[in-house]
């Protein structure tokens, strides 16, 4: 019977409650931003996590690297060549092709880049593809690639030719997707607040007349067994990690950071530990700047609800105060009172859910907001602070004794 | 059936404005008695039928119903009261607009549990009683002061209540309908219920077996 009484109540003063739920309707839709911008960055930083926290070195190689042996002749990967020289150290980094990468017969204008296993897992979960799917378990006979949208119409299945500076033979590179038009890739990505995860993070948008290949150093290693030029026409170049072990003795540190700062030709050099400070430091600057402004303006919308919801229980309080003169108790019309905030939070979730699956649809590239737990937590903290704060209201102005008398 | 004992009642207790509504009031009811409560405005009518219906509890003295002090009673029991046994009736009608005639007088036969059933019949009955029938799917707010009064009586008596209350029941209607709502009460009375008429009209107070005369929230004449 409440039920009933209480929606007929909603039906009666439908316009107000109408501006209620679109009110909180946009609370709910600005605290999902918010907490998809929070947890959007959070999410990214976790990322590079595992990469930048620990100790060691980022060096961007963006020039490329000259070490000892590196001149040509060695036969050897320069990624041996580090290892040689850090032997305890882990790294991971991007490398450049010494080759041509062949279409029929022309050669393609396209940055080639290739990825150790920790990058090409990070990005997977980053980018978005537009055709065919993003690396998986490969033991074939083929390198894959996955390339940018692009102006040689080269799509999903197609196969291209890469060819070493100081060999003939041609290695098929199959493509197995196409990357949408605004993904994000791994590749050094200069701003003034250098150097944190950001900096490693590149939107294709900002580059459109660049074609990018993306393939995966797995494949290389993979087939070298067979043809160990594979791994000989890799060198590192753009981003490299050099992770100490865990346990690194002081000597041995001293040791490495000795060799790291004579022999790496270096144009940006950081400890990890510093990159992921900054890191921590650009994340916090980015909710500075965007969740105070989002809080006030919640608790404002929180607020005004809150007045309207006086407005709405004056409205129909003298109902209430009939419902008390045929014989319910107070209680019981506080109890209406409450059924009423209940159907109006449920149609609130009910119209936020829709809006928010409309807006994904529409906005499709552009949209920050996200469904996840942080989401669904905060919207479940507003309702609730609304839930008491509205009746803690309401039942103030309910409980003024002259609106229960007989004559109102 | 009631019985006041020394009933006061101040408002805004123990505050700058304070102000003595009621004062050693005391009172008996009998069953079948048809009372005028009469008075100045402000002298303290309404406040007086506010504690009799259970809306308001006095601040101190005794209301016995049928030797029990109403004083024990929870919020709940107060509220069957109302439901059961108290039929109320005001100036302003206190019906719900946008309801059906229907809908009004089947309240509080849901509200103390009757299944929609068993509820026909009887608000058929009473419709019959107050000349209501044949609107009984009429939206409040397209009738009448009089054809409201008499759905608002029909709503006091749905539950067979022992009193009905009614703070200036006339007060919004013309002398047709007057007359037309004192028949009713004077039916009812008949029929055996209590009657009591809070009212300034000299010819509502005539009609009735007792009037209590209240000035300044005593009573200055019982007779
Ligand atoms: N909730 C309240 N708070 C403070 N004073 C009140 C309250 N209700 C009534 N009063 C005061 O109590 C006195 C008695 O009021 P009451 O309504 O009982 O008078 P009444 O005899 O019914 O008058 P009327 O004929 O105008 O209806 C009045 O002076 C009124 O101002
Ligand atoms: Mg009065």
């Amino acid at each position: 019977m409440y039920m009933r009484l209480a929606l007929r109540e909603i039906k009666r003063s439908r316009k107000l409650f109408l501006f209620l739920i679109l009110q909180l309707c946009v609370t709910f839709l600005a605290a999902i931003g918010c907490a998809s911008v929070v947890s959007g960055q959070y999410w990214r930083y976790d990322a590079f996590k595992s990469i930048i926290g620990k100790e060691g070195w980022f060096v961007n190689t963006n020039l490329g690297l000259r070490i000892p042996e590196a001149d040509a002749g060695t036969g050897r990967s320069g990624r041996e060549i580090l290892e040689k020289y850090l032997p305890d150290a882990n790294i991971i980094c991007t490398y450049s092709i010494f080759g041509d990468i062949f279409m029929d017969d022309a050669v393609l204008d396209i940055d080639s880049t290739v990825y150790d296993p920790e990058l090409i897992d990070i990005m997977g979960a980053e980018t978005e593809i537009a055709e065919g799917r993003w690396f998986a378990k490969n033991d074939g006979r083929e390198i894959e690639a996955v390339i940018s949208q692009n102006y040689y119409g080269l799509t999903e299945g197609d196969v291209v030719n890469l060819v070493a500076y100081a060999g003939e033979e041609s290695i098929p590179i199959r493509i197995v997707g196409v990357l949408k038009e605004d993904s994000t890739v791994i590749k050094m990505n200069y701003s003034s607040d250098m150097v944190g995860y950001h900096n490693f993070l590149y939107n294709l948008q900002g580059d459109p007349g660049t074609q990018f290949l993306i393939l995966q150093e797995e494949d290389f290693s993979r087939l070298a067994a067979a043809n160990p030029q594979l791994k000989e026409i890799l060198w590192p170049q753009g981003l490299l990690f050099i992770q100490y072990p865990d346990r690194i003795s002081d000597e041995e540190k001293a040791g490495y950071d000795n060799f790291i700062a004579d022999n790496l030709e270096i144009r940006l050099k950081e400890t990890l530990e510093t990159v992921d400070q900054k890191s921590k430091r650009y994340i916090k600057r980015q909710l500075n700047d965007i969740v105070p402004v989002l809080l006030v303006f919640c608790i404002m919308i929180v607020m005004s609800t809150v007045c309207v919801s006086v407005i709405e229980v004056r409205q129909h309080i003298t109902n209430l105060s009939i419902y008390r003169i045929v014989g319910m108790s107070r209680k019981s019309c506080f109890l209406i009172q409450l059924c009423i905030n209940i159907i109006i939070l449920c149609l609130t979730m009910a119209v936020t859910a829709i809006a928010f699956i409309v807006m994904q649809r529409l906005g499709k590239d552009m949209i920050i907001w996200n469904t996840g737990i942080l989401q669904t937590a905060v919207c479940a903290f507003i309702a609730v602070v609304w839930m008491i704060l509205v009746f803690v209201v309401q039942y103030k102005v309910m409980n003024k004794h002259e609106l229960w008398r007989m004559n109102i | 059936m009631i019985r006041l004992d020394n009933i006061n009642k101040i408002y805004n207790k123990g505050r700058k404005n304070e102000f003595y509504a009621l004062i050693d009031i005391n009172l008996h009811i009998y069953p079948g008695e048809m009372i005028a409560v009469t008075g100045k405005s402000g002298a303290g009518k309404s406040t007086l039928l506010n504690i009799l219906a259970c809306m308001d509890r006095p601040d101190s003295g005794i209301y016995y119903w049928y030797d029990q002090p109403v004083g024990r009673f929870s919020e709940k029991r107060m509220a069957r009261m109302r439901n059961e046994k108290i039929g109320i009736v005001v100036q302003d009608f206190a019906l719900i607009e946008d309801f059906t005639v229907y809908e009004n007088v089947s309240l509080p036969m849901e509200i103390a549990g009757r299944k929609r059933s068993g509820r026909r019949d009887k608000i058929q009955e009473v419709l019959h009683i107050v000349g209501m029938e044949s609107y009984a799917n009429c939206k409040i707010r397209e009738l009448s002061g009089g054809q409201k009064q008499r759905t608002a009586i029909a709503r006091a008596i749905i539950n067979e209540p022992d009193i009905v209350l009614a703070d200036e029941p006339t007060g919004a209607l013309d002398s047709d309908n007057t007359k037309m709502v004192m028949q009713l009460f004077k039916d009812l009375n008949e029929s055996g219920k209590a009657v009591v008429i809070a009212t300034h009209d000299p010819d509502i107070t005539k009609q009735c077996g007792k009037i209590i005369e209240m000035e300044d929230g005593r009573i200055r004449q019982h007779t």
